[in-house]
């Protein structure tokens, strides 16, 4: 008895989990996007009171309406910043997997007893604060900061350029920021290739240039979509780097969330707001799925 | 894979070596040396391999076999010398413009292709058409009789397909030069028996030069026309299996080619190519030899298991010695006798008798006391 209540926990703690702290903030949020703003505390109607009881409920219920996502699509602002969000996040998706393979390569391909200190070094930036990162890159970034002083001193540049507060500002906060979820899963992934399977490849006539197109790449594929949407998915979301580092004219999502949440005060907008969000992403995580799942029947 | 083409021919390019228009060699290392650091893998090796031969390295692990074979394959640079392939010193060229394919250890099959598009790899790489390659893998497949499986992938095979894939691929490319590194390992007992029999087979039929590397010595026997066998970087003997196996010249390579009887001995003559050893307890025994070792120089008495007798009775017997049954192991078609001699020291022999007769009464049993004989031309001398 007490045998198969334990081994029924097993299957039912993660499930619970998932319920009290994904499913629950989910079904808050999902019935705040329904409700309507209100100047009161909190800040929206209906509130839901657990003494009103079941007839209450329904009586709140019915005063839900979809009035919110309507709003979306009236003011151009929000499918702009989701597009540009999307934009954002897609190029510097594609940044990270363009620095981030190499290093990844490079780290899987370097001496064994070198990998550990490298892995290292590619987790060492977590030791420290996410934010004090992102602000320590405007020290770097501004007119008068390090990399300006540098190239200024290099004689490449005559006057300083203006990085700061423009997109390019934020494409190297995410890509710097979001580096080691690339590198990571891509080492995994690069690590356990066979090097025999480059000999054959050299051994049946190709160069390392074509070994690597028919033979590392197409193997690494896994590697490759599992760090993309480590990337993606947050950077898409992403508020505290373009805040920091971006213009005005930066528009991404998480910013709007963020201003109509604090600054305008309206939950139930910004709620829909965060509702759409997590539909734009359900399509990559749905595809990274089926591609684990493909991984796992390859049984690579 | 195909039906056998009949009796092995006689084939002995390397018995022409030195002599006037003695074929020119396929492969040849000239004072080839590697080094890993200060670790010397293969030392100051010279090796002359022909056309057409099914040559086998041979030795335990770390012996260099398998280095030697990747220097040939071009996976490894040479330290020192050079090597020859029809005549063209192939130092330094790199592994995808050798004329020379290997079969991987590990098969190295492309885990993300499927078997036809791994056989047409390396025909794919020297740009061959479409159409070309298509057919040319369908002949590869046939040749495997893997005739279905050109759409499965390597994972969805069994062990023995994916070997024969993985020999189809590094054929598909008619090497001059097949490399086979330790090719049947990973197959079990009688599936390794049957390919090594179709590996004599393909040789043959495609006529293409083979070079295999393996620990196993039967293996080694079975399949090739001659056996180099490897000792710390060093070749020590290399000559057909049956010259191997009754003329070794070593200890080391009667050791690690069969069972050997080794008994120590002072030379105290030789006459008429007869040499005469006195063992540490004054014990004599009598070797046919054509060597001839300084009297007063140690040299062992060599002998195979199934070159000895063992009996109860001392009458008869040639090079008799006393001693007792120690342990019998049946092993079906014979019964190996382990005896331990008389004398000073535990030396033991290992007789072979072949079970012929089934007369259970004749049977010899432990601790018994017994002689054992050999004839001294069914010996042989070792002097190291």
């Amino acid at each position: 008895m007490l045998k198969r209540l334990g081994k029924s926990a097993v299957i039912w703690l993660p499930y619970a989990w998932l319920a009290v702290f994904f499913l629950a903030p989910f079904l808050l949020v999902a019935k705040l996007s329904l409700s309507a703003p209100a100047i009161a505390m909190p800040p929206y109607i209906p509130a839901f009171d657990f003494a009103d009881g079941i007839a209450g409920w329904w009586n709140d219920i019915q005063k839900f309406s979809i009035e919110n996502f309507v709003f979306l699509t009236t003011d151009s602002l929000y499918w702009k910043s989701y597009l540009s969000s999307l934009q954002i996040a897609l190029i510097s998706t594609f940044l990270t997997l363009l620095i981030g393979y190499p290093l990844a390569y490079a780290m899987a391909r370097a001496p064994r007893n070198w990998r550990p200190l490298l892995l290292m070094l590619v987790i060492l930036p977590f030791w420290t604060s996410f934010l004090i990162r992102v602000y320590a890159w405007i020290g770097i970034l501004k007119k008068e900061g390090l990399l300006n002083q540098f190239l200024l001193w290099l004689g490449i540049i005559s006057e300083p350029l203006t990085i700061m507060n423009t997109d390019w500002a934020v494409y190297i906060g995410i890509v710097y920021s979001y580096l080691p979820f690339m590198i990571l899963p891509l080492y995994a992934n690069l690590e356990k290739q066979s090097p025999d399977l480059l000999e054959a490849a050299a051994d049946l006539g190709a160069t390392r240039v074509r070994a690597f197109w028919q033979v590392t790449w197409p193997l690494s594929m896994s590697g490759v979509v599992a760090g993309c949407l480590l990337v993606f998915i947050p950077a898409v979301g992403e508020f505290v780097i373009p805040s920091l580092l971006g213009g005005s004219d930066t528009l991404m999502i998480g910013r709007v969330l963020y201003d109509e949440f604090f600054s305008n005060r309206d939950w139930p907008v910004s709620s829909a707001v965060a509702i759409i969000l997590l539909l734009i992403l359900l399509i990559p995580i749905m595809l990274f799925q089926r591609s684990e799942a493909r991984a796992r029947e390859a049984g690579t | 894979m195909a039906a056998p083409s009949g009796p092995r021919r006689t084939f002995q390019p390397w018995l022409a070596e030195g002599l006037e228009g003695a074929p020119t060699p396929f492969i040849e290392f000239r004072n080839v040396t590697k080094l890993y650091g200060a670790v010397t893998a293969v030392d100051d090796l010279s090796l002359s391999i022909y056309e057409r031969e099914f040559f086998a390295l041979l030795g335990p692990s770390g012996c260099g076999k398998t280095t030697l074979m990747r220097m040939l394959a071009g996976f490894e640079e040479v330290s020192e010398g050079s090597i020859h392939l029809e005549g063209q010193d192939i130092v330094g060229v790199p592994p995808y413009r050798r004329p020379v394919n290997m079969m991987f250890q590990s098969y190295a099959l492309f885990p993300h292709m499927s078997v036809a598009k791994n056989i047409g790899f390396g025909l794919k790489q020297d740009g061959m058409a479409k159409g070309d390659i298509d057919a040319k893998v369908a002949e590869m497949l046939s040749l495997v009789k893997l005739e279905d499986y050109g759409n499965r992938k390597p994972d969805q095979l069994s062990g023995g397909q994916r070997q024969r894939v993985a020999l189809a691929r590094s054929l598909a490319k008619q090497p001059k030069l097949l490399l086979l590194d330790e090719p049947l390992g990973a197959l079990d007992r009688k599936l390794r028996e049957e390919t090594q029999f179709e590996l004599i087979d393909l040789q043959e039929r495609l006529g293409i030069t083979f070079m295999i590397v393996t620990h196993d010595q039967e293996e080694a026997m079975t399949v090739a026309d001659r056996i180099a066998v490897m000792d710390s970087g060093k070749i020590v003997q290399v000559d057909p299996p049956s010259v191997i196996y009754e003329e070794p010249n070593s200890r080391y390579v009667a050791d690690f080619l069969g069972d050997i009887n080794l008994l120590e001995g002072k030379v105290t003559g030789i006459t008429k190519g007869i040499a005469t050893l006195e063992r540490a307890d004054g014990s004599v025994v009598k070797v046919v030899t054509d060597k001839t070792p300084s009297t007063g120089s140690t040299a062992w008495f060599a002998a195979r298991p199934e070159k000895l007798t063992i009996s109860r009775k001392k009458t008869g017997l040639k090079n008799p010695l006393a001693g007792e049954v120690w342990d019998i192991a049946y092993l079906g078609g014979r019964t190996l006798y382990k005896v331990k001699l008389d004398g000073t020291g535990d030396q033991f022999v290992r007789v072979a008798v072949l079970n012929s007769h089934g007369d259970e009464d004749e049977t010899l049993t432990w601790e018994e006391r017994v002689w054992i004989g050999c004839d001294p031309s069914a010996a042989r001398l070792l002097t190291r």
